[in-house]
């Protein structure tokens, strides 16, 4: 059997990592489709068009640089399972900041939680669009706190002093 | 005219069924948000929001109902309000006090509006 070259042997490499990462590619864009749904209502044409091409350019660089690097099979290995098992969807989709949630989750009844931690998730992929992420966060945490007080004082009218704080020891020891 | 017509409305109460009336079948608490701080001009919290229509819902001038989950909102419902007739009539109860204290409505002129 022919002995392979080591540019031969970098070509196969290459081929099979372009391939693993467009198998990949493949399987996240259906999950993807929500996501740039939401991004069109969001951005106009121009703005939607120009991220695009900057993601196109981004994926074109990274395979330039790919294959420039020769990979033992290790690193390789290494890269695809983090391709595989890496939340890309986490990193385009940004998520409103848990330990606000566990905040009305802790002073808020089922109902006024549900409903005003689904209005905010609704506006978040706005205000992120319009301030960024840190903004976005800290209108988050701002419409919480400033949410809880009111809510609160309405479910102390309803059933009483006692019978709130009692209701907050049995949700904050579950 | 009923008890519940003579009950007098807070300023964010007035505002807030102003809102629904607007908004019609579509009134959540995005909308309303977003309807009230676009008039307004200044950060009124969501919260706030729920707190002034619940205590409308217990005096009968709103009704509520439950819409579906979806997942742009992590799969929690809407919560719809409707304007029920007896908040139609504390929003005239409101208007007619307005216009027994000033008939002729000579109020400072606001900005943007036509004298």
């Amino acid at each position: 059997m022919k002995k392979k070259s080591r540019r031969q042997k970098l070509n196969q490499q290459t081929l099979e990592f372009n391939y693993h990462v467009s198998r990949f590619s493949g399987e996240r864009s259906g999950e993807q489709a929500h996501y740039w749904q939401r991004r069109e209502l969001l951005f106009n044409e121009q703005e939607l068009l120009a991220e695009r091409l900057r993601l196109t350019i981004e994926v074109r660089k990274f395979n330039d640089e790919m294959r420039k690097w020769e990979f033992s099979k290790p690193t390789m290995q290494a890269l695809m399972d983090y391709y595989r098992t890496h939340d890309f969807e986490k990193d385009l989709c940004p998520q409103p900041p848990r330990s606000a949630e566990y905040i009305a989750y802790l002073f808020l009844s089922r109902t006024d939680r549900e409903t005003l931690l689904g209005d905010l998730a609704e506006e978040y992929p706005v205000v992120v669009a319009r301030f960024g992420l840190r903004g976005a966060k800290i209108y988050f945490y701002k419409q919480v706190l400033t949410s809880i007080w009111p809510l609160v004082r309405k479910a102390v009218i309803k059933w009483g002093a006692f019978g709130w704080v009692v209701e907050l020891i049995r949700r904050i020891s579950s | 005219m009923n008890k519940k017509g003579k009950q007098l409305l807070s300023e964010l109460e007035e505002i807030v069924l102003l809102a629904l009336i607007k908004l019609g079948s579509e009134s959540y608490g995005v909308p309303i948000h977003q309807t009230i701080e676009d008039a307004s001009g200044r950060f009124i919290s969501i919260g706030s929001i729920y707190a002034a229509l619940d205590r409308m819902e217990r005096s009968g001038f709103v009704t509520s109902r439950m819409g579906e989950a979806t997942s742009e909102r992590g799969g929690r419902a809407k919560k719809f309000f409707k304007v029920e007739g007896a908040g139609m009539l504390a929003l005239k109860e409101a208007e007619r006090i307005r216009r027994a204290i000033l008939p002729k409505r000579r109020l400072l002129p606001v900005e943007g509006s036509v004298e």
